[in-house]
């Protein structure tokens, strides 16, 4: 927040639309151009500084940056949530530098940014949605070092996830991984699809809406187009299943089939409450 | 850099992303009027710079070459290196293969081509387009492309996720992409 | 208990904001001046100026006071800053031959040609926190003038230029050869970094490098981790001009000056193939930041291997982990929300108990 005071107090050279510079949008638009062309594949690209720290969404707030518009309406969530800290500041930040309306609703957006959710809404042809991406390798779960996993999606050799995965049924019954479950692309490569939990993973798969998704500083960008085969990888014997919520619903609007966040209550209890904010008012009002 | 013009850019963009990510529909990328000079203007406006590389396939479009690099600081290499590759009319002056493809480990370094043709429709063509960003199948109309070129253009989709990605532009100023990913197959609906 | 509306997180978060710049303002002491960081505080300045990767006392004092002292935040305010800054050209290649040296010292020699001139530093100073009153610190400053200006000699005049160390070592065919051939410098702010990375990509990358991090990967190569064996050759620091080409008249233009520390180490040879050599490692960083330049140095040489058998040895591993921004950005980024992926573990577990109670 201090940073973006500054910026919005001091900064003199502020002429051109959407804060970056011309150097900077263009680096991102000749990547998001292939990563389009190459469905989940990590594409590297120089990555700016932002007034937001590393961590905090500077992957996807340089894409955005990249292709606002002044007549777009922004929704900007984290974690479901429009009030939450980070989503709060990025909003803020693009009403400045943008011009742009902001809004809750995402039926009304044209541009979604989000933190580790996807809208319950399934959203259209009209609207992008932008992801905020802390690590962009699904494979570094299995091998920490970059070149070995580039050569890795190189030939296309996944035998050591597959294994991973197999090692967790055979020692817990359960493939462990819970968010930023690995996907194949297109049939090609597989993909991580970033924090969201389970539950959002099937909302990529041959859906109306461009998916992009941009890590600051990992300096990676990858997009999923629309109409693409997005599949969590699983065995015969042991399906892809997402988050558990029979028998609960939002203590607010009453709504099942949605991702629920839990709050712990002082009796040892929990209450449930729709973890997308803008939906759960939607039903509300 | 007055912002009027940068918006311009943002939108440009827009206009080049939505066509590369649902290849085969057509997008109003420039005025009709100023053709494809127009067009090939505002893709440069909004991706061109230092830091990349253009060359021109074809000898008539070396002078706007010339041109787009002075004005916005690319430089001008041989077509088998550059990013961005100018071509115009219904055959290739090499096969496609001789452009940069990118490499198993960088399939993102291969060149864009940016070819002028005469009409786009996303409809009447004779193939087949299917895969990411097309509904079931589309069947777009190129006019200005030669039988052999389309085999050169089939043949690069096969190396899939090598290849070259195609942006047409037609004297409409309108823009429609054909990334590598794209499945081309012959037959009409 | 009840949900909390979107309208109550953003007072909140300005309250936040406000708070901490009430902490930084401080109580009854009087607001700090830029010039009394910049000029009492250089140090703190020179790390932040390298870190944040922009020359600029003024700015990284700001940046310093901003930050309230925390030097990764404040590094950040001018790596943040010099982002926004357009790029209006690059300098000629700068040598540190022409430096405007202050410091100059050799641990390899007793004594070297041009002697070692100690210069401004505090590695002789006892280190005893002085407790003497504040009040004094005006006159202490007019005393210690006097003295260091009164009864000077008469002025010598000094060399043009230092001869390298290692250049006397290269001469006499005892340290390896400059490399063959002169590539454009690879640029970190423009593309991402690919494994091997060339050398410049390397040294820029360290250049930026928060110092507490270069440190302990250069201090785990000196204790043992790693075989260099380092000497410091040469260690100076100084000021050397910046010249660049006038994008029309042609000429060549001096545009201003930099304080940079600069260390060349010299390691054990260990050249399998050829005539037995020493190895080179360089370390050059703004402002006079010694410990930074000297692990500079020895992870400049100990990241030259392909195979390497220690962290000090990997390039990912060094390079990756040691931009303050990148890293102190992202430990703090575990401080935001992540309540829905701690969800989806919790789904993972309970499922894993029912598993494992039903074995």
């Amino acid at each position: 927040m201090q940073a973006l005071e500054w910026i919005a107090r001091g900064v003199p050279h502020r002429e051109t639309y959407a804060f970056l510079d011309n150097g900077a949008k263009k680096d991102v638009r000749r990547a998001l151009l292939k990563a389009v062309a190459i469905p989940g594949y990590q594409v590297p690209y120089g990555s700016r500084e932002m007034p937001l720290a590393r961590g905090w969404g500077t992957g996807g707030i340089q894409i955005t940056l990249s292709l606002l518009l002044p007549e777009d309406r922004v929704k900007v969530i984290d974690q479901g949530c429009d009030g939450s800290v980070n989503a709060v500041n990025i909003k803020k930040f693009y009403e400045r530098v943008g011009g742009v309306a902001v809004t809750t609703d995402v039926s009304e957006a044209t541009l979604v940014q989000t933190r580790h959710r996807i809208p319950e809404e399934r959203m259209t042809d009209r609207q992008i949605l932008v992801l905020q991406v802390p690590y962009p390798e699904a494979l570094r779960e299995v091998e920490p070092s970059e070149a070995a996993t580039r050569r890795m999606h190189a030939e296309a050799d996944y035998a050591r996830m597959w294994l991973h995965l197999y090692e967790d049924i055979v020692r817990h019954g359960e493939i462990r991984i819970s968010y930023r479950y690995p996907c194949t692309v297109n049939g090609r490569f597989i993909m991580d699809p970033s924090p969201i939990p389970r539950w959002d993973v099937p909302k990529l798969h041959m859906a109306d809406t461009l998916f992009l998704f941009g890590a600051g500083r990992e300096r990676r960008l990858y997009a999923v187009p629309p109409h693409t085969r997005v599949e969590p990888l699983e065995f015969d014997d042991h399906r892809f299943r997402v988050e558990d919520f029979s028998g609960k619903s939002c203590a607010r609007c009453g709504a099942t089939e949605v991702y629920l966040d839990e709050i712990l209550q002082p009796d040892g209890s929990s209450l449930h409450f729709c973890s997308d904010t803008g939906h759960c008012d939607k039903r509300m009002s | 850099m007055p912002r009027e013009s940068t918006v311009e850019e943002h939108r440009s963009f827009r206009l080049l992303l939505e066509a590369m990510s649902r290849p085969g529909t057509v997008q109003p990328l420039g005025r009709p009027e100023d053709g494809h000079r127009g067009a090939l203007e505002r893709l440069a406006a909004s991706l061109l710079d230092a830091e990349t590389t253009l060359a021109a396939w074809t000898p008539e479009l070396e002078p706007q070459a010339r041109a787009l690099a002075a004005a916005h600081g690319c430089r001008l290499t041989a077509p088998g290196t550059a990013a961005f590759v100018l071509h115009t009319g219904p055959d290739l002056p090499a096969s496609l293969g001789s452009l940069n493809a990118g490499t198993a480990e960088m399939p993102d370094g291969s060149a864009t081509l940016v070819w002028l043709v005469e009409a786009l429709d996303t409809e009447g063509g004779l193939h087949a387009w299917s895969g990411p960003g097309i509904r079931d199948v589309l069947h777009p109309r190129i006019e200005g492309i030669s039988p052999e070129s389309w085999t050169e253009i089939v043949m690069n989709t096969a190396d899939y996720p090598l290849g070259v990605d195609l942006v047409f532009l037609d004297r409409l100023g309108q823009v429609m992409a054909l990334p590598r990913s794209t499945r081309i197959e012959k037959g009409s609906p | 208990m009840s949900y909390v509306a979107v309208q109550g997180g953003r007072a909140a978060i300005e309250r936040a904001c406000d708070l901490n710049e009430y902490r930084r303002t401080g109580d009854a002491s009087a607001p700090l001046e830029l010039a009394q960081i910049r000029e009492q505080l250089h140090l703190a300045v020179d790390r932040v100026m390298g870190e944040g990767g922009l020359y600029a006392p003024d700015h990284a004092a700001l940046a310093l006071r901003q930050a309230a002292g925390e030097t990764h935040e404040a590094a950040f305010l001018l790596r943040a800053h010099r982002a926004t800054l357009p790029r209006l050209g690059e300098s000629l290649p700068a040598t540190t031959t022409d430096m405007r040296v202050i410091r100059r010292i050799s641990s390899a020699f007793k004594d070297v040609p041009g002697g070692q001139l100690l210069g401004p530093t505090s590695d002789y100073t006892l280190r005893l926190l002085e407790l003497e009153p504040l009040e004094d610190q005006e006159h202490r400053r007019a005393v210690l003038r006097e003295r260091l200006f009164r009864d000077l000699p008469a002025p010598e005049t000094l060399p043009d230029t230092f001869p390298r160390v290692v250049e006397l070592l290269r001469r006499q065919g005892l340290v390896e050869e400059i490399g063959v051939g002169d590539p454009a410098p690879f640029d970190i702010t423009r593309h991402a970094m690919s494994f091997p990375a060339p050398r410049s990509a390397r040294l820029q990358a360290l250049a930026r490098g928060e110092t507490g991090g270069l440190l302990m990967m250069a201090y785990s190569s000196m204790r043992g981790y790693g075989h260099i064996h380092p000497t410091l050759a040469e260690l100076r620091v100084g000021y050397v001009p910046l010249r660049h080409i006038h994008p029309r008249t042609g000429e060549e233009l001096v545009s201003g000056e930099v304080l940079v520390t600069e260390a060349e180490v010299v390691s054990r040879f260990s050249d399998p193939e050829g005539r037995p050599r020493f190895h080179l490692g360089y370390g050059l960083c703004f402002g006079q930041n010694e410990i930074k330049a000297i692990s500079m140095g020895v992870l400049d040489r100990t990241l030259r291997t392909n195979s390497p058998t220690c962290p000090a040895e990997d390039q990912e591993f060094v390079l990756y982990h040691t931009d303050g921004i990148e890293s102190m950005g992202f430990s703090n980024h575990w401080k935001l929300p992540h309540y829905v992926d701690f969800l989806s573990d919790l789904d993972r577990l309970r499922k894993a108990q029912e598993t494992h109670a039903s074995a």
